[in-house]
């Protein structure tokens, strides 16, 4: 292409043109800095959040249903209580879903209704309409629905229950200090959840193990019974492959399991929880004995009951308030602990989880299941929210977002700015070029061509600076934990604080930020390129010959 | 009978800073296909201005200008100057950044021919440089070229795209009289051998011997 040969012409630097081949490098490097900078800020903040979220979903569900008031003003949930068959005691999620019997309620065994009792919700067939199998059955329902198969692919809609309530934990720590086993303990309020395999977010969020916690693991389970004190754990290769499986088994969920079986078997049957990484930070390690302790009600006074348990593992909760204060462990060890305290003193919680990987689609799922509910006439009694809804993740997501907003508004000013420059080192190039101009024209080349070659000029600097920076970018990204190093080094402490940005900062380029900035350079280098490029079509060639 | 290959009817050129100062005035100019022409004149007359109307270059004020029997338009003005002709400046005006043989190449490069190694354009160019006396030539930067070295290579340029009106203004202006004498005679003879028309405004009166007609530029007007 002629305009095409000319503008590369034009744009080699030349000794002759000295200055303009100057200005020209400076434009094009100002364009790769910006570049590289929105690159990296937003592939950094892309990966924090896309992080954050995964967090902040890992306690949580991509898509969450809680029963509401409706729900438990319920015949349906309040007939156990006045049931015999119940034992007079109102059901969790859990329960409602395993119990074979939807109406426990028996006219000739238990009390007559109450004159307030709600009204039963009954089916077509006139039996009682089972809140929670009808949610479940409508939920898992959906991998039928074509559009939820297109868009989750190969992924698939899980349900589970959770529950969440209140407990101590208390952390026996027994540690050998100068061959002196000294003990003492953590004592910490908790929130109890219930660890699920299902919750295939929570794997990811796994904090790996650290050398301190293998010879805890050693130390605590006697694992001495099973020759592992044979293995040669002082050698550094030895203690990398280990440390390599270890964190390899956490994230696969069978492996992790049996893993834990292992040990809880060693530990005498004892039940695992997995900590918040807080835990961590205050000295505890992976096999520490713990105690899940609770106070039940019984009809002399309130006794404390304790659950014999050891530490499994940790993770990493993210930025949820709740988060450093909450553990996970069994699911029946949480409907235990809750069903047994007063119900009225503890800020109870129970409904079920809907997950899937890819939560861009919290939004189509959520309006299925609503779909879902309302023709089967259960919507009244659920509150359906997806992550970006949740009361205590509403805000951080919010803010993420307006922070990504206004972010990317100065980015496309800073481009601007950047690219503009092109237009004073255009404007000068058309100067320097005028006599070529006018022998070009006076050879046939049309005001059009003399456009497009001035044209081309700014969006081949544009391009260039763009993937200068990208490359730069790329480079930066890949070896960032070096620079952060560096920095933190220059500054004496954390350049990142690693409670909000984690232990590592993401490193993946966001592709996003990368069509971004070359999209927004190539158009307004277009467009700063425009006028210089008119202003060289309007050039006179006689005007310009005669003054030669 | 030869056929006209420009036809200048009515031209009108004036300038209007400080004050009006008319150029041409109603200039009537018939070139036939072959047909040499010298306009001659003092300085300040208006010969470049009338060539570089005649080369649609610039624009008459009013008149009608027909090159190869078509009427030149803002629209055509590009197409005709690079296929019906050629431009030969005193100052040669050679592409600094290209070589001898890019720069005769670039009108066919312009009118988006292909000038690859063994194009017709590419092996016409070399002809071209080859008859000018610079096929050793034709891979040298321009710059590296002398005076008349450049003008050969003008010379061979204008005549890339087989144009059928060669216009060349002072061609000789900037070279001592040996060299002038030498393009003097390869310029005649070139416009000769191809049968193209030449238009060349020179003060040079051995130049003007050699052309067919001699056009004095007087007042506006052209008298032979």
């Amino acid at each position: 292409m002629f305009e095409l040969s000319v503008a590369r012409k034009y744009l080699t630097p030349r000794w002759r043109q000295l200055s303009v081949s100057i200005i020209s490098l400076i434009s094009i490097l100002v364009i790769a800095l910006v570049v590289w900078l929105i690159v990296v800020f937003f592939s950094v903040t892309n990966g924090l959040e896309k992080g954050w979220v995964q967090k902040l979903t890992t306690l949580t569900a991509p898509v969450r249903i809680t029963p509401n008031e409706n729900y438990y003003n319920s015949y349906y949930y309040l007939v156990d209580g006045i049931s015999q068959d119940s034992n007079y005691a109102q059901k969790s999620i859990r329960e409602k879903l395993q119990s074979l019997n939807t109406d426990p309620y028996d006219e000739s065994m238990d009390e007559t209704f109450p004159s307030f009792f709600p009204q039963p919700v009954l089916n077509s067939d006139g039996s009682l309409k089972d809140l929670v199998k009808q949610a479940y059955f409508e939920i898992e329902h959906l991998n039928q629905d074509s559009e939820i198969r297109n868009r989750l692919k190969s992924d698939q809609i899980i349900v589970d229950d959770f529950e969440v309530t209140t407990s101590q934990l208390r952390v026996k720590l027994i540690r050998n200090i100068n061959n002196t086993p000294m003990i003492s303990s953590v004592t910490q309020a908790t929130y109890l959840g219930s660890f699920n395999k299902e919750n295939q977010t929570l794997e990811k969020t796994m904090i790996p193990f650290s050398m301190e916690d293998l010879q805890n693991l050693v130390r605590t389970h006697n694992l001495k019974n099973q020759k592992l004190d044979e293995l040669p754990l002082t050698s550094k290769k030895f203690q990398k492959d280990l440390q390599q499986f270890l964190s390899k088994a956490s994230n696969q969920d069978l492996k992790k399991l049996d893993f834990l079986n292992i040990l809880g078997n060693n530990h005498g049957q004892a039940d695992a929880v997995f900590l918040p990484k807080t835990f961590r930070d205050a000295g505890v390690l992976v096999g520490d004995k713990t105690e899940i302790s609770y106070y039940t009600p019984t009809m002399s006074a309130v006794q404390e009951q304790k659950i014999p348990t050891f530490v499994a593992g940790f993770y990493d909760p993210g930025l949820i308030p709740l988060g450093g204060k909450f553990i996970l462990t069994a699911p029946e060890i949480v409907s235990l602990v809750r069903t047994s305290q007063a119900q009225e003193q503890t800020p109870n919680s129970n409904g079920i989880n809907v997950r899937f990987d890819n939560l861009d689609n919290a939004d189509l799922v959520k309006a299925k299941i609503q779909a879902a509910f309302n023709k089967a006439g259960i919507a009244p009694f659920f509150k359906i929210e997806t992550y970006k809804e949740f009361e205590f993740t509403k805000d951080i997501l919010q803010q993420l977002q307006s922070d990504k907003t206004l972010f990317t508004l100065i980015s496309t000013i800073i481009i601007i700015v950047a690219c503009s420059n092109i237009i004073s080192m255009l404007i000068i190039m058309v100067n320097d070029k005028k006599v070529e101009i006018g022998i070009l024209r006076s050879m046939g080349t049309s005001s059009f061509s003399i456009a497009t070659i001035f044209g081309l000029c700014g969006v081949v600097m544009g391009a260039t600076g763009s993937a200068i920076g990208t490359f730069a970018a790329y480079f930066t990204l890949k070896n960032l934990k070096i620079l952060i190093d560096f920095l933190s080094t220059l500054q004496g402490h954390n350049a990142f604080n690693p409670m909000f940005y984690g232990d590592t900062l993401p490193n993946e380029i966001s592709f996003e930020a990368m069509f971004f900035v070359i999209f927004s350079t190539a158009l307004i280098s277009t467009i700063a390129g425009i006028v210089p490029a008119v202003k060289a079509s309007m050039l006179h060639p006689s005007a310009i010959l005669r003054a030669e | 009978m030869a056929k006209a290959v420009l036809q200048a009817k009515n031209i009108i050129k004036s300038f209007y800073y400080p004050t009006k100062i008319s150029i041409l005035d109603n200039l009537e100019l018939t070139v036939q296909r072959g047909e040499t022409v010298a306009i001659k004149g003092r300085s300040g007359e208006g010969k470049s201005t009338l060539l570089q109307i005649l080369g649609t270059l610039d624009t008459p004020c009013s008149g009608q200008l027909n090159i190869l029997d078509k009427s030149v338009t803002f629209f055509n003005k590009s197409k005709i100057r690079n296929n019906s002709l050629g431009f030969i400046f005193q100052s040669f005006h050679l592409l600094d950044d290209y070589t001898a043989l890019e720069n005769v190449l670039m009108p066919a490069k312009i009118g988006r021919k292909s000038i690859a190694l063994k194009s017709e354009a590419y092996k016409r160019a070399l002809e071209l440089l080859d008859a000018v006396g610079l096929k050793d030539r034709a891979h040298f930067s321009t710059k590296l070229l002398s005076g008349g070295e450049k003008q050969r290579v003008s010379i061979a340029r204008a005549l890339c795209n087989d144009p059928a009106i060669i216009l060349a203004d002072e061609p000789s202006g900037n070279l001592d009289k040996e060299t002038a004498s030498v393009i003097h005679d390869l310029l005649i003879r070139f416009a000769k051998e191809h049968n193209k028309s030449l238009i060349v405004v020179t003060h040079d009166d051995n130049l003007a011997n050699l052309t067919d007609t001699i056009y004095h530029l007087n007042n506006g007007k052209l008298t032979k």
